[in-house]
């Protein structure tokens, strides 16, 4: 399914592909993808790992192809992006061995999971404070009196730094394989674009109309971008909720679980609950949406992706109801097994479209500063 | 409440069927493709050639209502009915705008098309998705779309229309019944037998650019029952296009834009007309039927590698070769003619300052045939060659109407409840020539006047 032999293949289909494109051009002004491909006649590896990364699988260039099946030209640009996007974060993957987790991604997430939340429990259990992991705690610090302190530290330390190094030698080698420099990256109008289009994902606008993406069917609308931002921004107010507590027990003294009206309380509420709404919204959009634009070898990695997102948040927000009662602990051990889990898969699941595609963004910031 | 039946399922008939359930008919769209080849041959237009007085949000500056009238008597020849190109023209504007109001996008000129950003405006994502939208807008206003119901006869009484015989699904015939009912089911180009009848036994060396569900059935039930016709069946539309691409729907990519930068050599390996006569936009039509002309309808552009970079990227692969003797062999063609057409094609070329922008001065001298802009000796390795195919666009011949659309009897009389619109009344407006993106203003405006008079019988 993804093996080297299927991305030769892929890579052969896609090629195909964008100079049926490059020939039409109807699609020009629908998003980056297609004025970017007029800058080529032919389309080598790192150029159509640059543009699969590049393409936000809007489906607009799908449903508005006159050559989609059943013509025989059989164009289905968004399916074979989407898995040659996954090819490309094989191929990017730190350690190398590790990409070969993208392949079976729902799996993995779905044994990880477990197995973590199972450790959390051990862990839990011998080193607890009480008799059991039944009892309820009360008062400051009594996360800590489950999972002692310098466990939650020192592995959430030693992840942190993987994740931070993974993501380093992934970005790198996706930025220079196509022969740019990371000196480049000095160029901080780049970023300008760059952010500024990741922040209003404007490339599911469906060009400068504002008409929105083809979510669902050909219909354009802009549902699929609403329940990003509640993901993606509620992924932000989280890390600040996290960076917060952080300052507060380090620098301040000052220990979980926090007040409901301390800031880290807030922002991490607010936060979980507009992942939790966004996760939903793009199930459904999944759910429903046409089939044949959609490849069907990466529902598991985007369901498990989507449903560990909102398991990580939904313990959470149980955690903050019931953290004065018996269920604590028990609570406490699976939303961290969530947690754990969360940050090991990391670079190796759907979360590293983030990495690529912002990479993608900043690569098309080059394409618009020299035009 | 009247009941309308819309035949056809491309931009015409969808603007008829709006535009009659807006004035409160109660429509059905009897479309023969099924969902996913719906839109005949819309689905691969671009654009739609549009007077405006003032800049629009995409087209640029204005297209004064004279100069688009001039531009079609141009390429008509004088030939037109002033009345309905008159009224075509007049009512562009407002189709673009009522258009807009309905959220059909439209996009600058696309990269390569400058000449048109002005006269034409450019559907965003082409045809196709015009096409979507407007079925999302018929299916909002209740408009009933049946797929795969292919009509077959439309059965006259005299100027009524009785019924119609419709193929449905699994095949069985049945009858259908309304108040009004407008053709909109394009020409003839993809029905062969027609076309060998018509165009003689050549034909079969064509290729159809669009739909294959353009079988001219309404058209030849109508015609044969006394409708009026206009345009002449021995006439269509076409233009040079890769030799390769599909029987049906190659649509846009198939065109090729290298003749001027190279030689066009016929079956035997000779040259046969003036490849640099002027711009590639301007003359590719008439390649068309150039290349019919030729023994078994093939032509083959010769060029080199001087030349490969400056046009617009083909959708196949070009034939390549390191030696013209190879590349003639691996074209099937006869090797020492073309070395011996080349040859004489490179000793006649006369210096000049090679301009792509400009009809340069890089020409032939003293040659039967001469290149007169554009020549560059094919000398520079490696060398490539592409296959030319006449690419059928559409058919001329139609059916008669008046300024609302209604169809017209041989005797003068027009038809009580039968409108038509689309390809099958462009030829009351075109007699020859085409006018790029000039089919979907006919179509659309015609189209309105159509729903219009319909939902009002």
């Amino acid at each position: 399914m993804f093996s080297k032999e299927d991305n030769i293949l892929r890579l052969k289909d896609a090629s195909r592909a964008m100079e049926i494109c490059n020939a039409c051009r109807y699609c020009e002004t629908l998003c980056p993808v297609f004025p970017q491909i007029t800058q080529f006649r032919t389309f080598d590896k790192p150029t159509l790992n640059y543009l699969s990364n590049l393409c936000h699988n809007c489906k607009g260039c799908f449903h508005g192809c006159q050559y989609a099946p059943p013509h025989e030209f059989d164009l289905n640009i968004p399916k074979t992006f989407s898995e040659l996007r996954v090819d490309s974060y094989i191929q990017y993957a730190f350690p190398n061995i590790l990409g070969k987790l993208f392949a079976k991604n729902g799996t993995v997430v779905s044994i990880l999971i477990a197995v973590c939340i199972g450790l959390l429990f051990i862990v839990g259990t011998y080193f607890n404070s009480a008799d059991s992991l039944f009892t309820a705690y009360e008062g400051k610090g009594s996360f800590f009196k489950v999972i002692p302190y310098e466990i939650m530290t020192l592995v959430s330390g030693l992840i942190f730094f993987h994740v931070i190094i993974a993501f380093i030698v992934g970005f790198r080698r996706f930025w220079t394989e196509n022969g740019d420099k990371m000196s480049e990256l000095k160029d901080l109008s780049l970023w300008k674009y760059a952010m500024g289009a990741a922040a209003t994902l404007k490339h599911l606008d469906g060009g400068d109309n504002g008409h929105g993406c083809n979510h669902i069917d050909d219909r354009f609308g802009h549902s699929r971008k609403w329940f990003h931002h509640a993901v993606m921004y509620g992924f932000i107010l989280t890390l600040i909720s996290t960076t917060l507590a952080a300052i507060y027990h380090h620098f301040l003294g000052l220990h979980a679980p926090y007040d409901f009206d301390s800031l880290v309380v807030i922002t991490g509420t607010l936060g979980g609950i507009l992942m939790v709404i966004g996760c939903i919204g793009l199930t459904y959009i999944k759910i429903k949406a046409d089939p044949i634009p959609i490849s069907q070898k990466l529902l598991g990695m985007d369901y498990s992706f989507i449903a560990m997102l909102a398991l990580v948040n939904i313990t959470g927000l149980l955690l903050l109801v019931f953290r004065e009662g018996a269920w604590m602990p028990s609570l406490l051990c699976i939303h961290l097994g969530f947690v754990l889990a969360f940050f090991l898969m990391m670079p190796y699941c759907k979360f590293v479209h983030l990495l690529y595609r912002l990479g993608a963004l900043l690569k098309y910031a080059k394409y618009v500063r020299n035009n | 409440m009247k009941k309308v039946i819309v035949i056809g399922g491309g931009n015409a008939a969808l603007c008829a069927a709006i535009t009659a359930a807006q004035n409160g008919a109660k429509v059905t769209i009897l479309e023969s493709a099924p969902k996913e080849l719906r839109g005949g041959n819309s689905q691969h237009t671009r654009n739609m050639r549009t007077y405006h007085p003032e800049p629009t949000k995409t087209l640029v500056e204005n297209y004064p209502f004279e100069e688009y009238y001039e531009d079609l008597l141009k390429v008509t020849k004088g030939e037109t009915n002033q009345e309905l190109a008159t009224l075509a023209i007049k009512n562009s504007v407002d189709l673009y705008h009522w258009m807009e109001s309905l959220g059909i996008n439209f996009q600058p000129s696309l990269k390569g098309t400058l000449s048109l950003s002005r006269t034409n405006a450019f559907f965003l994502g082409g045809g196709k998705t015009l096409v979507n939208r407007e079925y999302q807008i018929a299916n909002d206003l209740g408009v009933e779309v049946l797929y795969e119901h292919e009509v077959l006869n439309v059965k006259l009484n005299n100027n009524i229309v009785e019924y119609l015989e419709v193929k449905l699904p699994n095949s069985q015939i049945k009858k259908f019944k309304a108040d009004a009912y407008i053709a909109a089911s394009g020409g003839f180009e993809s029905n062969r037998d027609w076309l060998r009848q018509a165009w003689g036994e050549q034909s079969k060396n064509y290729l159809i650019r669009g739909t294959k569900f353009n079988q001219g059935k309404v058209l030849k039930s109508l015609l044969t029952q006394g409708v009026k016709k206009v345009g002449k069946e021995e006439q269509g539309h076409a233009v040079a296009v890769d030799g390769r691409a599909p029987l049906y729907d190659g649509g846009i990519v198939t065109r090729l834009d290298c003749v001027p930068f190279g030689i066009v050599l016929n079956e035997k390996g000779n040259r046969f007309y003036d490849e640099g006569e002027d711009f590639w936009p301007k003359r590719y039509a008439i390649w068309g039927r150039l290349v019919a002309s030729q023994p078994n309808q093939v032509g083959h552009v010769i060029i080199d590698s001087k030349s490969f970079d400056l046009f617009m990227p083909s959708v196949f692969e070009p034939t390549k070769a390191d030696t013209l003797e190879e590349l003639a062999k691996k074209l099937n063609l006869p090797v020492e003619q073309v070395t011996k057409t080349i040859n004489e094609f490179n000793a006649a070329v006369v210096d000049g300052e090679f301009d792509l922008t400009k009809l340069d001065n890089c020409k032939t001298e003293g040659l039967e045939v001469n290149k007169t802009h554009w020549a560059r000796r094919i000398d520079t390795p490696p060398y490539y060659g592409y296959t030319l195919r006449p690419g059928v666009t559409f058919t001329y011949l139609g059916v008669k109407i008046d300024k609302d659309a209604r169809v017209y009897m041989e005797d003068g009389k027009p038809m009580t409840n039968l409108f038509a619109t689309g390809e099958m009344v462009a030829g009351n407006i075109l007699s020859q020539g085409y006018l790029a993106g000039i089919g979907m203003t006919i179509g659309g405006v015609f189209g309105r006047i159509a729903g219009k008079g319909a939902a009002n019988v």
